[in-house]
This record gives structure tokens, C-alpha cells and sequence, in this order.
């Protein structure tokens, strides 16, 4: 229930610091994405095998702070969820600066599957190109935002008795 | 543990793709919703996030700030050292200058009191300097009508010789102010010219550039100690805007920029009077003497007043040789 609530306060803190800190660190037109760095995260430490569809709910938060139709988010973080949920005894294993590497391309394929579908849907009109590597760009900038929380993850789950 | 273990290996096998199903169906069913419809619940959204939102922006402006501040402050800490670092030099060097003046001042005294102890007295000739306004046309001709233009007449120099207005300097001293000819004219120190007639009121000016001027002149380099002065030679005007330096042996060291010091028994050498710098060296082969063109410091325009340099005889020596005379 813990978990929960602390699940609860980290997406609204992204909502939020996604939303009035995005002028003030991005680069170039990258910017991390945290709400999506909370999703993946969670699926990515969380022992729970339905850990996705708490993804799924932050994606529909997601698209409830974006401009443009419900839905593309929520199927995006879902899906993108479950795979890397199918690894998590793999990526349990990793230490975790590896981990963290390991969100750079989840990141970026969500965020790419968000494009690719506000573009089918005409809500956006960039090139293919471009935003693939925008996508890589938030990967590699919200795995490197990553690392940190990460660490503090690790930290608190470690048992620190025999 | 056994629990543990179970979900563990449950995770390590296939995902169940049951309870995904229904999520992405409720995405298709939502992005099928018509936007009006959502609004709402995006609206109710936003109103959740936005004391949060605020807050995060308050913090951000305020974290700006504070940056800013910290920015500014310590452009402001470096800017200080700097000026404190140069105020050190300055104070440093100011230190070295007035050792160096002192030093001067007290090898200065000890020189005039060595002359004090082995001659009687005072030098007899001294340099001084005159002042005399250069006229200008207009004031030539109304000197003319007047028949005071007394000096000039012999160069043809009249009121309406256009030829020589641009090129003779006129000034308003002659015999009057004790000028001869041959004094050098002066604007600060830089030579200007030499006084080529002297009238009783008036006198004309040849300048350095005019031709057939000559003067004996002695190239100096500049140094960290100082001037170091090298060969003398003469200079010669040639009608152009660079004089020649005739009569300096190849065998001298002459480069671009050295200065060209007055040389000659006017007085001008210990007054220090710069004629310019030299602006082009040449040596041809089998050539003794170097080519040597100077470039005037006086520069091409006539100066609204000059001061002529003239030798005189220091008063206290003859004020003494009369006492002397008088004296049984």
C-alpha cells in the first residue's frame, strides 16, 4: 500500500515538475520525461507481475496533461510496460547503472510509439527522422536523470542486515 | 519465501497478456472518444495539477534568482580582484617610477654640482624657446597692404602666390623677437622647419619637407633603458611628403621606426627636438650609405603656432663676468 502511495506522490511530482521545470532543463529540444521514467521505473523494480498496468494508468495521466486524443499514451506506457516487465529477471540482475541504460531505449521507444501514433492521428506533423532522434535524445536525458533515483532505489531495498 | 519464489518463476516465463488486453481495448475505446467529450476530465485534471504546478514555477523563479544573484556576485568578486590586481601593478610601478625619478633627480644634482665645482659657472649659451603665430593667408595680405609682410619677398613670396601658400610657413616674430635665420621651429618637439628669412616683424619658415632643406640629424632606437642612439646623418627635404636621410654608412644599424633626432649646433640636440621616424630602409648592392626615407613628425599641415628655438646667453654668467669686470 506503501508502494502505492509512493507511486501516487512520484507521478504527481512528475506531472508537475515535467509541466514547470520543462524551460529551465531542456536541451536542445530534449527534455526528460519523468512521468514516463516513473512508469518504467516502477515496472522495472517493482516484484508485482501486474506492475504494467500501473503504467497503463500513469500513460492515461499522461494523456489527460497532453494536448491531443485519450488513449495513445495509456497503450504506449502499457505496452512498452509489459515488455520490459517480461525482462525484469533479467534486469533485476543488472547492476544498476546498467539498469539505467536499460530505461535509454525503453524511454525513447515509448516516446517514439506516442509520436507515431499522434502522428497517424494527424495531431502532429514532424518527419520521421526528427523525431526519432528527439525520442533518442529524452531517452538518453531521462536514463541520465534515472541514475540517481535509481541509486536511491537500490539503497532502500538493499538489506543492510544479515 | 515459497511465495517469493513462485512469482518469480512466473515472471521469468511468459507475461499473462490477459489483463493487458483490456487496457489497450479502453485506449482504442479513448482515442475513439470525440475530444469534446474529454474535456472535461482533462480540465478537472489540470485544476488537480495546477497548485503544484504553481509552486514548482515559484521555486524555479526564486532558484533563478538565487543563480543569478550567486552569477552576478561572483562576476562582481572577479571584477574586484582584477582591479585590486592592477591596482597592485599600478602601485608597484608607481613605486619604480618615483625611484627612478629620484634617482634621476639626485644624478642630475650631482652632475651640476660636479660643473659647479670645475667651472665658475652657470652654461653660457642656453637653449630657449619663442613663441610666433604662423600667418595665414589673409593676414599675409593684410600685412602686405600695410608693407609690414617684411620677410619672404626674396622667396617671392606675395600675398597672391598661391604657390607658396600651401607649402611657407609665415610667422609674425622676426628680427623683433631676436630670430636669425637657421632657428628651428618648433610645434612641441617636433620639427616643423627652419627660419630661411628673418625680417624685422616677421619670418618664413622652410619646412622639413620643403626642398633644399638640410639639417644634420642623428637616428636613435628605443629601448627598455631608453634611447639608444645610433649613426648621424643628414636629412634632406625633396618636395614630397618623406624626407632622405643621406651619409649613413651601411655598416650602421638603421631599422623601420627608429626616431630621427635634430643633431645639429642649434641647441635642438639637448633640447631634444624629433625631426620623425624612418619609414623605409633600402641597400642596394655595392651601395656605402643606406637609402633611408623619414617620415616627418610635424606631419604635412602647418601648425596655428610654433615656437622657434633660438640660443642665447645666460644672463647670470653675464650679469657675473660684469661684476667681475667692475669689481677692482
Amino acid at each position: 500500500m506503501l508502494s502505492y502511495g509512493l507511486l501516487i506522490c512520484g507521478a504527481y511530482l512528475s506531472v508537475v515538475l515535467d509541466t514547470a521545470l520543462a524551460p529551465a532543463w531542456t536541451i536542445g529540444s530534449a527534455a526528460p520525461d519523468l512521468l514516463a521514467l516513473t512508469a518504467l521505473s516502477w515496472t522495472a523494480v517493482s516484484r508485482r507481475s501486474r506492475a504494467y498496468l500501473a503504467a497503463a494508468a500513469l500513460g492515461l495521466l499522461a494523456d489527460l496533461n497532453a494536448t491531443g486524443r485519450l488513449g495513445v499514451g495509456m497503450a504506449c506506457f502499457a505496452l512498452v510496460a509489459y515488455l520490459l516487465a517480461s525482462a525484469q529477471p533479467q534486469l533485476g540482475r543488472l547492476p544498476v547503472w546498467l539498469k539505467a541504460a536499460a530505461l535509454a531505449p525503453a524511454i525513447a521507444a515509448q516516446t517514439l510509439a506516442i509520436g507515431l501514433m499522434r502522428k497517424v492521428l494527424g495531431e502532429i506533423d514532424l518527419g520521421i527522422a526528427t523525431m526519432a532522434v528527439r525520442c533518442l535524445a529524452v531517452g538518453g536525458y531521462t536514463a541520465a536523470v534515472s541514475l540517481p533515483l535509481l541509486m536511491v532505489c537500490e539503497w532502500v531495498r538493499k538489506p543492510r542486515w544479515s | 519465501m515459497t511465495t517469493f519464489n513462485r512469482s518469480l518463476r512466473r515472471r521469468a516465463g511468459s507475461l499473462p497478456f490477459a489483463p493487458l488486453a483490456p487496457v489497450l481495448v479502453a485506449s482504442l475505446l479513448l482515442m475513439t472518444a470525440p475530444p469534446r467529450a474529454t474535456e472535461p476530465l482533462k480540465g478537472a485534471v489540470s485544476a488537480l495539477f495546477a497548485p503544484g504546478q504553481r509552486w514548482a514555477t515559484r521555486v524555479r523563479r526564486r532558484a533563478f534568482r538565487w543563480v543569478i544573484r550567486c552569477r552576478l556576485g561572483l562576476a562582481t568578486a572577479a571584477q574586484q580582484q582584477d582591479l585590486s590586481d592592477e591596482l597592485q601593478r599600478l602601485r608597484q610601478r608607481n613605486e619604480e617610477l618615483e625611484t627612478a625619478l629620484a634617482l634621476a633627480a639626485r644624478r642630475d644634482q650631482s652632475e651640476e654640482d660636479a660643473e659647479g665645482a670645475s667651472s665658475p659657472s652657470a652654461p653660457l649659451v642656453r637653449p630657449a624657446l619663442v613663441q610666433a603665430r604662423v600667418l595665414g593667408p589673409q593676414a599675409r595680405a593684410f600685412l602686405e597692404r600695410l608693407d609690414l609682410l617684411d620677410a619672404g619677398r626674396d622667396a617671392g613670396l606675395e600675398p597672391d602666390a598661391l604657390v607658396f601658400e600651401a607649402s611657407t610657413v609665415v610667422l609674425d616674430q622676426g628680427r623683433n623677437a631676436e630670430f636669425s635665420v637657421d632657428d628651428l621651429a618648433l610645434a612641441g618637439r617636433r620639427i616643423v622647419g627652419k627660419l630661411v628669412d628673418v625680417g624685422p616683424q616677421t619670418s618664413v619658415v622652410r619646412k622639413v619637407t620643403d626642398p633644399g632643406y638640410r639639417d644634420l640629424v642623428q637616428l636613435a632606437q628605443p629601448s627598455d633603458e631608453g634611447l639608444r642612439l645610433g649613426a648621424r646623418g643628414v636629412l634632406e627635404g625633396a618636395g614630397e611628403s618623406l624626407c632622405r636621410i643621406r651619409m649613413v654608412e651601411v655598416t650602421e644599424p638603421v631599422a623601420t621606426g627608429d626616431l630621427v633626432l635634430a643633431a645639429g649646433e642649434t641647441g635642438a640636440s639637448s633640447f631634444g627636438a624629433v625631426y620623425g621616424r624612418v619609414a623605409r630602409v633600402e641597400r642596394r648592392p655595392g651601395d656605402v650609405h643606406w637609402r633611408i626615407w623619414m617620415e616627418p613628425a610635424a606631419g604635412q599641415d602647418s601648425p596655428g603656432e610654433v615656437a622657434v628655438l633660438r640660443l642665447q646667453t645666460n644672463p647670470e654668467r653675464i650679469a657675473r663676468a660684469q661684476d667681475e669686470v667692475g669689481s677692482p
